[in-house]
């Protein structure tokens, strides 16, 4: 789904400034009000000894970390209630979605007919990849490289800078809201018509990891994308740049195929890059078996694996942003 | 003779136009166009790890079914720069309530909004689109004049089912403000046409036979290269010219009806 220019920017500029308007004074003013709560109480006290103060850092930390989550939900609600005005907007899936679907089912069909397996995947195992890949598209799917190279480029991103919260974490919270909107108005539709008419099973094999590898992924697809965001700090005008990691990553992370039709080389290559994070792991973690050339491994252990190349995507997303933002100048305001 | 001369003047003055926009960006320019290049060329990625593997598509040989996915190529690389920006530009004036430029200009409406919306960006796709069909083709060199002339009426057929596709949902931005998923419908319709029609069956392959005859875009083309005519081309050709007609009927239709409100 390509975003559309003018709903992003509107995202981007108004909706923040909404939010900002209410949830960060808001969150200003509980922060204060938590400090100076936790200030007292510890003063009241006349607590002097490590403990008391450790049980007011923690005080206040939790405070802090409480105002985080409501800034978080106002940005989501905020998002969800722009975008839920273009609800058509997120029905193009019901139908594109599907169509794809039923393509990759006409075409496995037909080269199945002279064999049970191709690469130990059977036609049901690659009519299930495809069906999950797109529904967990549906759940991941994010522009935040979009909307922060288009702030970075015209500039307004200066307010960002001046806001008491990280963008990322701004950008993150839009996210949210937008995934829910499409968690109503595209996964279920969808996942209704895959189950009704294209009578697709939907049991994953670990329900639990399914979830935690699907969040991961969340995360994951979500800091690649501002990552690619960040660039505009360097490039002004990213688009090239972004159709790039497009194309590696819609071929590298399994959302075209199944990496096991790639020869074994490439394979062995592709385990150690971060790209089947996003599509291929799920869908393996869907079935409940992982391999990926030479390396196999329980879902467990890829679960962690992921756990892990997201932890250090983020380390990583965040250097660069400190980098960029010292190259910002705030053209174009 | 002297209103072509003019036409033809006009759009090329638009292309220099568009080049120069490009060009403005270079790295960005730089990048687009490989992306472009290279995403074209990903197209028959599937069929080459089908055949990779072992396995085929039923009744296709590996180059019979690269030739049919080369002609997809060549023909969407061929519109995409001079159509498809149309549904971008109209989208984006619409919302603006800049349409009313584009009215000003002397001359046809439709000229001026397919003229000023040439996309320089895509000319990465064509290049892809064509070095693959001259790639595939050449297996099947040399083509007999009557199969290759079969070939280039087909591939205007489709041609015209591209423009026909292309103005509609120009057209439907008037009405459908701002969606700029409207384009993600015509890739998901155009999808079935990537393939060989053989792999559908039943109500399916009518559907993209006759209804909308997305098979003109790869498969029929090809099929007369490879010199497997049937009756199935000739009927197929008449909706093509239909969507054509009744895309600039509507895209007219709708530019009268265009009331500038988001001005």
């Amino acid at each position: 789904m390509s975003p559309s220019p003018n709903l992003s920017e509107n995202s981007n500029v108004e909706t923040p400034r909404r939010v900002s308007a209410g949830a960060a004074t808001g969150a200003d003013t509980d922060a204060n009000t938590s400090a100076s709560a936790n200030a007292g109480a510890v003063a009241s006290t006349g607590a002097d000894t490590s403990t008391s103060v450790g049980a007011g850092v923690v005080a206040v930390a939790a405070a802090g970390i409480r105002i985080k989550i409501r800034v978080i939900l106002a940005i989501a609600a905020s998002t969800y209630k722009e975008w839920a005005a273009y609800r058509t907007h997120s029905l193009v899936s019901v139908f594109v979605g599907p169509a794809y679907f039923l393509t990759q089912i006409c075409i496995w069909r037909a080269v199945y007919s002279g064999t049970d397996s191709i690469r130990g995947i059977s036609l049901d195992a690659m009519i299930t990849y495809y069906g999950v890949t797109t529904l967990v598209s549906y759940l991941t799917m994010d522009f935040a490289d979009w909307n922060l190279q288009m702030l970075i480029r015209t500039g307004k991103f200066t307010t960002f800078v001046l806001r008491p919260i990280h963008h990322r974490l701004f950008a993150f919270a839009q996210k949210l809201g937008h995934r829910t909107l499409g968690l109503l108005f595209e996964f279920l539709p969808a996942l209704l018509i895959f189950v009704f008419i294209f009578h697709m099973e939907i049991a994953p094999v670990r329900g639990g990891y399914f979830l935690v590898s699907v969040a991961l992924s969340y995360i994951m697809v979500f800091t690649v994308n501002y990552s690619i965001g960040i660039a505009a700090f360097w490039l002004v005008r990213t688009d090239g740049l972004r159709s790039v990691i497009k194309l590696l990553t819609s071929v590298c992370s399994g959302a075209l195929f199944p990496l096991l039709l790639l020869p074994d080389a490439l394979q062995r290559i592709l385990f150690f890059l971060p790209f089947q994070f996003t599509a291929y792991v799920p869908s393996m973690v869907y079935t409940g078996t992982y391999r990926l050339g030479t390396f196999s491994m329980g879902i467990p252990q890829i679960v962690c694996v992921q756990a892990v190349y997201t932890a250090t995507a983020l380390v990583l997303s965040e250097l660069l942003y400190r980098f960029g933002l010292k190259r910002f100048t705030a053209a174009g305001v | 003779m002297n209103s072509i001369r003019l036409a033809f003047s006009v759009y090329g003055q638009y292309i220099r136009v568009a080049f120069a926009s490009a060009a403005a960006y270079r790295l960005d320019f730089f990048f687009t166009q490989t992306v472009m290049l290279a995403g074209s060329l990903l197209i028959p990625l599937l069929t080459v790890l089908i055949y990779a593997n072992g396995e085929a598509i039923p009744g296709w040989t590996f180059h019979e079914a690269l030739l049919a996915q080369a002609v997809f190529m060549l023909s969407s690389g061929l519109c995409a720069p001079f159509f498809h920006n149309v549904v971008w530009t109209t989208m984006e004036r619409v919302r603006e309530g800049t349409y009313d430029l584009l009215l000003l200009k002397p001359g046809s409406a439709v000229f001026t909004a397919v003229a000023g919306s040439f996309g320089f960006e895509y000319i990465g796709q064509l290049c892809g689109g064509a070095a693959m069909f001259a790639y595939a083709a050449a297996r099947f060199a040399p083509i007999p004049a009557g199969g290759a002339a079969l070939f280039a009426l087909l591939f205007l057929m489709g041609v015209l089912l591209n423009l026909g596709c292309v103005l509609m949902m120009s057209a439907v931005c008037f009405k459908w403000v701002g969606n700029s998923r409207v384009f993600e419908i015509y890739d998901a319709v155009t999808l079935f046409g990537r393939y060989p029609v053989t792999i559908f069956t039943g109500a399916l392959r009518a559907a993209v036979t006759y209804v909308i005859p997305v098979a003109m875009l790869g498969f029929f083309p090809a099929t007369a290269i490879l010199g497997r005519t049937t009756a199935q081309m000739a009927v197929a050709a008449v909706p093509c010219v239909l969507f054509a007609i009744f895309g600039y009927g509507l895209f007219r239709h709708m530019i009268q009806r265009y009331q500038s409100a988001g001005g």
